[in-house]
């Protein structure tokens, strides 16, 4: 007796220990300051290794996808899957992406150059990301059966769409994030039903579903540019800074190649495309698709289209600052 | 095609066409669109010119729609367009002179769907004739003035029709600007309900 006394009371020592142990881990994991919340979601996105189901929600649509994501310390790996609707996938290794759609026995590679991470945090410094954005800290919820921190990014101007986050404390890893429009209305939301977090990757989950023998290769390449060399300036709003600037065909039909500049604030992005020869006529249509808007007007003979997860006016803001000045 | 105009001033069928080019690329006068309009009433030859335009310009935008009108027109398209030089600032050449060079069967009338949205109302009159669009609209809203309610997102999500010339930027836009909750895939979950490419 005395001997099973001693080994409960051990027991129970080490347990208390043990969480003891624990709970300033998890205290450090959920007590961050906005910084380092920002910094953690970072980190997580670019180095977490996951695999679950996503649910995207634009409006009345709604899209399930399966995704893997990889990272073994040198470059970044990811599969999706579309579980609903025409069957797709993306298959991304590093800066090349293999769209694949079977229906059409068709393979689309791109080259997509430096990429942004989550949101595009990686290439906008944290703090000025803060700067545009007022960082709330929330209450524990659940998503995909996992307790999450809910976050909410404020703007500070009209400029912007505010964003309400769930992040898994541990990982840093974003499980859902909504895009809020005025009076904080939902606009878009992608979001984890379920997830593995931390898990050893299958390296067969990596690769595509079909056999590609005999279907057609369309590349569409893309090289660095330097917009203002090519004598374009574009004016982009407070805390947009400049991501990248390509060259690149649109589609696979064959045509002249279009400029493409990416702004970011840290959140939100905005692409400004620029096709000489292609202009459009007057007057300007604006089509909206969850928090996309995209903005189309002419400057001179060429067609300008902004697109970009922000309100109309911005993107209407930015095409109209779009001006040919003189090629360097 | 006649060479007289509606007020009865004879022009060429060269002058016909850089009118409705210039109609086409927006640069004519608010006074002037009645012309072209009226002419259009009246002269099929024109009206098939017009009709022209706008499966050309289908043509660039998707051949597979372009194919169920003509589809040697879409060969023919493909082949210009791949001898068109590559080119990084606007140049000299004029939308209209582009146009001239499309009368001729070669090339591209990008902004045919404005018209399907903006003349074919006024096409139809009672007297008027019946033109049928071969472009879907592209405009979906009009820009009011900036508003701090407008600048935020719509309060209820704005049923817009999709525009399948803008697909082709919205997916170029989420494949190089990834936002959501996964780094990289997000873009191409959310283009993952849009056209092929």
């Amino acid at each position: 007796m005395a001997g099973l006394g001693c080994r409960r009371w051990l027991g129970a020592s080490l347990l208390g220990t043990a969480l003891c142990l624990a709970w300033p881990v998890a205290q450090a994991a959920d007590d961050k300051s906005p910084i380092e919340w920002l910094r953690a979601i970072r980190s997580a996105a670019q180095r977490a290794n996951y695999t679950g189901t996503v649910v995207y929600q634009r409006g009345d649509e709604v899209r399930s996808s399966h995704i893997v994501h990889y990272f073994d310390g040198g470059v970044p790996r990811e599969r999706v899957l579309t579980l609903d609707g025409r069957a797709r996938e993306f298959i991304r290794r590093g800066d090349e992406v293999q769209c694949l759609y079977p229906k059409a026995r068709r393979v689309v590679i791109e080259q997509t150059g430096p990429r942004t991470t989550f949101p595009a945090l990686g290439q906008v410094g944290l703090n000025r990301v803060l700067e545009h954005y007022s960082l709330a800290v929330g209450d524990v919820e659940r998503v995909a059966g996992i307790e999450c921190r809910v976050l909410k990014l404020e703007p500070r101007d009209l400029l912007r769409y505010g964003y309400r986050l769930w992040v898994e404390p541990q990982s840093g890893l974003l499980l859902k994030v909504q895009v809020l429009g005025g009076d904080d209305v939902m606009i878009e939301q992608i979001a984890f039903s379920d997830v593995r977090i931390g898990e050893p990757v299958d390296m067969a989950e990596l690769n595509p579903s079909w056999s590609t023998a005999g279907w057609q290769v369309v590349r569409h390449p893309s090289h660095q540019i330097e917009l203002s060399r090519q004598g374009w300036s574009i004016t982009a709003p407070e805390g947009f800074s400049v991501l990248t600037e390509v060259e690149r065909n649109l589609g696979d039909e064959p045509g002249p190649a279009a400029l493409q500049a990416v702004y970011s604030d840290g959140l939100a992005t905005v692409s400004v495309f620029i096709e000489p020869g292609a202009a459009t006529a007057d007057p300007v249509p604006l089509q909206h698709r969850g928090p996309w808007s995209a903005f189309m007007r002419r400057v001179g003979d060429a067609r300008v289209t902004v697109v970009g997860e922000v309100p109309a006016t911005t993107a209407q803001s930015i095409a109209n600052s779009v001006r040919f000045v003189a090629a360097h | 095609m006649s060479t007289t105009q509606g007020a009865g001033k004879p022009v060429s069928a060269d002058a016909e066409l850089e009118l409705l080019s210039a109609w086409l690329d927006g640069e004519l006068e608010p006074g002037q669109y009645n012309v072209i309009l009226d002419r259009l009433k009246t002269d099929p030859a024109l009206r098939a010119q017009f009709e022209w335009f706008n499966l050309a310009g289908d043509a660039l935008r998707s051949h597979e729609v372009a194919a169920c009108d003509d589809p040697a027109l879409v060969g023919q398209v493909r082949r210009a367009l791949q001898a068109e030089p590559v080119r990084i600032g606007p140049g000299a050449i004029s939308g209209s002179k582009l146009r001239r060079h499309i009368a001729t069967g070669v090339t591209v009338a990008a902004a045919a769907g404005m018209l399907a949205v903006v003349a074919l109302p006024q096409l139809r009159g009672p007297g008027g004739v019946q033109v049928t669009p071969v472009t879907a609209p592209m405009v979906t809203s009009t820009i009011p003035a900036p508003s701090p309610a407008l600048a935020q997102a719509p309060a209820t999500k704005p049923k817009a029709a999709r525009s399948s010339q803008l697909d082709r930027y919205f997916q170029a836009h989420g494949g190089l600007a990834a936002t959501g909750v996964m780094p990289e895939a997000a873009g191409y979950i959310k283009m993952a309900g849009e056209q092929e490419r």
